[in-house]
């Protein structure tokens, strides 16, 4: 799956794929096509300020929960969005573009 | 260090730098593969048997000298050969092609890639077969009393992994072939893990059936193969017929060849088994000897460096064990899809994650509801990679 999400001044295109996982809840990739070059220093207080429940934060990435979704969020805008639930690429899709708002220096 | 070096070589992503830990699930291709299909279509591009055209003959023994390879590994005889798209289509060949008959039993394992599991519950429910399974104990080990209970007079066939895809163990595939033959009943061994690390004679393991793919022993994608004993190929019905696989076709009957090919209906994927002779070729080259010394020496610098870390789980036996180089694991607190592109992110080191087709066994032998991290390595690894690989998960367990 697919979809246009836009980021900074721009609308990058982005996939969803799903990851090996069974169930009512399921795992998943979200990948801009491009690399966002996301940096962490600048954007993880902001970060912690929206999600409440924030796991850890290295300059290589960030570890947090969304919904009951456990993020993984890498500076390239890659993330593993694992235990969605329901288990559907639209719901993961919809994560994956919460996420890339909150990193968004220009939307906040 | 040399031959290794040079072994290296031979593989353009090791070139480029990445760590590849996910060989169960394909391997790496040397470039004399690749060259080899890529001569194929710039040189001999021509549809296999019947032609009268140089390109087509030149296709034809091609491909005959690929049959003749195949068969040649593992010990069998050229016309024992059906090449298929991978393990799990000559899986399905045979689940398809044997006549059965209601009440016939099939006995399988709990530890089977879906490939292996999947076609036998089909076949149950739609030819009132009762399918038998074998549980492991909870390292996924089996004693073979298992089997001897399963297996009865009115088994059809006994089939399972030789070396499982989640655990690296390796079955006891000879006493299985003992315990089936006894009662009459067919042994079919998918060996899609086995045949890179172990050389295999068909008659040493005493299968009837063996199923092999391509893409995890150095081959292309798309090509694999099932042996089939010579004397057992009437018994069963090919999976797909038409062109290639016919002796005459009049207006109201046909009648198929008394060869090999009548189980190959349609072109066949010539390029694929080009590249899977040249795979064969190669492995050969490296030799036995180096490939099974490697591999000793690989697990057990992995066993012993993830033993060590008390925050990881290691799937399977832990003493004693007899595997090929694949070990399943768990870090705490870290699921395993994180793991796992966290081992990508901060090494470029590949390895897989999640359930590896294998619910049965995940779910209710290793209680891994979420999966696990499955490292798989070959003889082109390196000790060294290991080291780094080790660096990075204690990384993502101070960290996560």
């Amino acid at each position: 799956m697919k979809k246009s999400i836009a980021f900074g001044n721009k609308n990058i295109e982005c996939f969803a794929i799903q990851l090996c996982s069974y169930g009512e809840s399921g795992d998943f990739e979200f990948m801009p096509s491009e690399s966002l070059q996301l940096k962490f220093d600048e954007i993880t207080q902001q970060m912690k300020e929206k999600v409440p429940n924030f796991r850890n934060a290295t300059e290589r990435f960030l570890m947090f929960q969304l919904r009951e979704a456990q993020v993984t969020l890498y500076p390239s805008g890659r993330m593993i969005l694992e235990n969605v639930k329901p288990a559907q690429k639209q719901i993961a899709m919809e994560i994956g573009e919460k996420i890339l708002k909150l990193a968004d220096l220009k939307s906040n | 260090m040399s031959e290794q070096n040079s072994i290296r070589d031979d593989f353009t992503l090791i070139k480029k730098g990445y760590t590849y830990f996910d060989n169960a699930a394909t391997s790496l291709t040397p470039v004399s593969v690749i060259q080899r299909i890529s001569d194929y279509y710039n040189c001999h591009n021509g549809n296999v048997s019947r032609g009268a055209h140089q390109l087509t003959r030149n296709a034809s023994l091609y491909y005959q000298d690929a049959r003749q390879k195949t068969a040649r590994f593992i010990d069998a005889k050229e016309d024992e050969i059906i090449f298929c798209r991978n393990a799990t289509e000559a899986i399905n060949l045979l689940a398809q092609g044997i006549d059965w008959k209601a009440g016939d039993n099939i006995v399988t394992t709990l530890v089977e890639h879906h490939s292996n599991y999947v076609p036998w519950l089909r076949v149950r429910d739609r030819h009132q077969v009762e399918l038998r399974i074998a549980q492991p104990n909870r390292e996924g080990v089996f004693d073979l009393g298992d089997f001897k209970k399963a297996i009865s007079d009115r088994t059809k066939l006994v089939t399972t992994g030789q070396v499982s895809n989640v655990l690296g163990t390796v079955n006891p595939v000879r006493e299985i072939a003992d315990l089936a033959h006894n009662k009459g009943a067919w042994l079919l061994v998918d060996a899609a893990q086995s045949l890179p690390h172990l050389p295999i004679d068909v008659d040493d393991l005493g299968c009837d059936f063996l199923a092999g793919s391509g893409h995890k022993m150095l081959g292309p994608t798309g090509i694999g193969f099932l042996f089939i004993k010579k004397e057992l190929q009437y018994s069963i019905q090919p999976l797909a017929i038409g062109g290639g696989t016919i002796h005459d076709v009049a207006r109201d009957r046909y009648d198929l060849l008394n060869s090999i090919e009548r189980f190959e209906g349609g072109t066949p994927h010539i390029a694929g088994a080009l590249g899977l002779a040249a795979a064969i070729d190669y492995i050969e080259k490296i030799g036995w000897d180096f490939i099974c010394k490697k591999d000793t020496q690989l697990v057990a610098n992995l066993e012993e460096g993830l033993k060590k870390r008390d925050y990881v789980t290691i799937y399977g036996p832990v003493e004693n064990s007899k595997r090929v180089s694949l070990v399943s694991f768990n870090i705490e607190n870290c699921r395993p899809h994180r793991v796992a592109s966290l081992l990508d992110e901060m090494g470029k080191i590949m390895v897989r994650s999640g359930h590896h087709c294998a619910l049965p066994l995940t779910k209710y032998v290793l209680n891994a509801t979420a999966g696990t991290v499955r490292a798989s390595l070959y003889f082109y690894n390196l000790s060294d990679e290991i080291e780094h690989f080790f660096d990075i998960i204690d990384f993502i367990h101070t960290n996560s």
